[in-house]
């Protein structure tokens, strides 16, 4: 192992090898920022670029791109509240806040180190114990999975906790329209109303860019300042590096538990950085010293949303790797791109091609220290967005946002969609309900239903299928605990409340 | 006594939407229940049914909510200009409809000069210059980054 991985740095440390990394990053970082692209999509339209390559170099910028991609989310969901991919969007409810509260710099600033803190973690892991975690991937079956979905769905109840019931009318809603196209079982097609272009279901992306982008642009733009940015800065400088310092100094047990949970959440297959974010910020809710500051513009809230998203890259190549075994979209395209490069995933990968194989994890690492670099620096950079007037800001987002989800599959239908969505989610602020629950149970509901369904046919029908095993009532305990927790804490500042008046 | 009643009447108005909403998801609930019932087979129904089942119950509870004022959430207080919203959401509507017949090249830069005029953005020389750098740049990053194609319209 460690022959190969010397190996491997000096693939990684020669100019190419860095230039592609730098390349990547910036590149993923553009594609994660804007709505509409997804790490996934960036990943999947380079990988015919990298089939010239030699096969390490290939693969370390594919790498690139993915770690890029999926920090560069939070830049839009921080600044312009519309998240730039679906991992980000609990990113939103703490980045926005403290945009509009002039501290743009600092969230996006949070956001790089917390990131990168998550891949770092994420990294060592796959170097250093890829094979005893890949072991945790093979004992996940249909009946885990199912209640690995159900988890991801009781955040819900923490993510309304000022009126559940709107929270669960708008998962209502995203649990729906996860169920329009052909059933996953039996093909048969449902809610499509004879329309072909709804057969493969409704694209995550599609409801994500109407709930949050359009809406927000709408809102924005009510008002009759528009010939303002969104916000002004607090001060006159920027935040410096020792500020920053002395800030992750109070959360750093954040960044660790965010981190780990990612990479722990990456490396269960169909799992992903859009469930690690949500459950990375509850948690750091729940063990936090001051929730109540959660979703107010907190910086914690970030540092928890993001380690997690990032700490799912690494976390999520160790089943692929070892096992062949994607484990989230993106690494499912980028099983595509080791094929592309004559290499199979799967046990013998490091036996056969050991030196390629650490390079690119090796590229997973080093390019997290890269993202410091051009996400810290660039960060002052970016922070400039909130100055741009919003009667061009506005416009600028519409067209993006039609034209990214136009790019998801070459379609104008999804782009009606998404301004359908975007009517909807506007209509949703204006009645004080809340969009994160509605994409959350888009992602989640299916995974919920086909798995459930499949545990109760190997079951021959028997419910008691679920109930066997201790991941699975591990699982179940999560569940009730993260949900016992947040009614409570729900009920405590009901008390609160009514005991001040 | 004046304050308390407009404060009372502010929270009546979110009190009134709510019990809307909660009519208008109940029946499109039960619509949705008795169109669910049409996929039986391999119990593909199963789940939408219980998603609407769902619903009605949270409809049923988000009135009871709005009737005993259980949630006592804050108003926004709206500011609203209806006919610019109007105009923005149908400006937007007429560029998703050209896009594909006229082009990308020819009606983007032209959605994002007239919109930012209609919203009343003044500097001439940002208004000519920025909708035409910014269509070309991310038309270079969809075509020459991603080798996405869009659509040319009348160009192609």
């Amino acid at each position: 192992m460690w022959g190969s991985l010397l190996e491997a740095f000096s693939t990684i440390f020669s100019f190419y090898g860095i230039f592609l990394m730098v390349f990547g990053v910036a590149g993923g970082i553009t594609i994660g920022a804007m709505p509409g692209l997804s790490a996934t999509m960036g990943v999947a339209l380079l990988i015919p670029i990298t089939f010239a390559m030699q096969p390490a170099y290939g693969l370390i910028l594919l790498g690139s791109i993915y770690i890029g991609a999926i920090y560069g989310g939070s830049i839009s969901a921080i600044l312009i509240r519309v998240p730039g991919t679906p991992a980000s969007v609990a990113t939103t409810l703490d980045g926005y806040p403290m945009t509009t509260n002039g501290e743009a710099d600092k969230a996006l600033k949070i956001s790089i180190t917390s990131s990168v803190t998550g891949g770092i973690i994420s990294a060592l892991a796959l170097l250093f114990i890829s094979p005893p975690l890949a072991k945790i991937a093979l004992e996940f079956g249909p009946a885990q999975y199912f209640w690995v979905a159900l988890f991801g769905l009781s955040i819900i109840v923490t993510l309304s906790a000022d009126n559940p019931i709107k929270g669960f009318i708008s998962a209502a809603i995203g649990l729906f329209v996860g169920v329009v196209g052909m059933d996953p079982l039996v093909g048969t097609s449902r809610f499509t109303f004879g329309n072909v272009n709804l057969q493969s279901g409704v694209q995550v992306i599609v409801l994500l860019i109407g709930l949050y982008s359009i809406p927000q642009v709408l809102e924005t733009l009510e008002s009759g300042k528009l010939n303002k940015g969104i916000s002004v800065m607090k001060r006159d400088k920027l935040i410096s590096p020792k500020e920053i310092f002395a800030e992750i100094k109070e959360i750093w047990p954040t960044y660790l538990r965010s981190g780990i949970l990612g990479t722990l959440i990456g490396i269960i297959p169909g799992a992903g950085a859009n469930i690690a974010s949500y459950v990375g910020y509850n948690e750091g809710k729940r063990w936090s010293k001051h929730p109540e500051k959660y979703g107010t513009g907190y910086s914690e809230g970030i540092a928890a949303s993001e380690a997690a998203n990032n700490g799912v890259t690494g976390g999520s190549l160790i089943p692929l790797l070892t096992l062949g075994v994607p484990g989230n979209g993106v690494t499912a395209v980028l099983i595509g791109g080791l094929l592309i490069q004559g290499l199979n995933p799967g046990p013998r990968l490091f036996a056969q091609n050991a030196d390629i194989v650490y390079s690119f994890m090796g590229a997973i690492l080093i390019g997290n220290f890269i993202m410091l670099v051009l996400g810290y620096y660039g960060a002052n950079l970016f922070v400039n967005v909130v100055k741009i007037p919003t009667a061009v800001l506005g416009p600028i987002i519409i067209v993006l946002s039609i034209v990214g989800s136009y790019a998801i599959q070459n379609s104008l239908f999804d782009s009606g969609l998404m301004l359908g969505f975007g009517l909807l989610g506007y209509l949703m602020r204006k009645l004080n309900i809340d969009s994160a629950p509605a994409v959350l149970a888009l992602i989640l509901g299916p995974m919920a239903e086909s798995n459930v369904r499949r545990a109760l046919l190997m079951g021959a029908g028997n419910p008691a299928v679920l109930f066997k095993g201790l991941i699975n009532w591990v699982l179940i305990i999560m569940i009730v605990g993260s949900m016992g927790f947040a009614f409570y804490t729900f009920y405590r500042e009901r008390r609160t409340a009514s005991t001040d008046k | 006594m004046k304050f308390k009643l407009i404060e009372e009447e502010k929270t009546m108005k979110m009190a009134v939407k709510d019990k809307i909403t909660a009519a208008v998801i109940f029946i499109i609930s039960i619509a949705g229940y008795i169109k669910a019932g049409e996929y039986e087979m391999g119990g593909a129904s199963t789940f939408p049914k219980a998603i609407f089942m769902g619903s009605i119950v949270l409809s049923v509870a988000l009135f009871l909510a709005a009737q005993f004022d259980f949630y006592k959430g804050k108003e926004k207080k709206e500011n609203i200009n209806i006919k610019r919203m109007g105009m923005i959401i149908g400006i937007t509507i007429l560029y998703f409809v050209l896009i594909d017949t006229v082009g990308y090249f020819i009606v983007t830069p032209l959605f994002l000069f007239l919109l930012s005029i209609i919203l009343g953005y003044k500097n001439k020389k940002i208004l000519f210059l920025y909708p035409l750098f910014f269509s070309i740049f991310l038309y270079l990053v969809f075509r020459s980054f991603l080798n996405v194609p869009l659509p040319m319209g009348i160009l192609s």
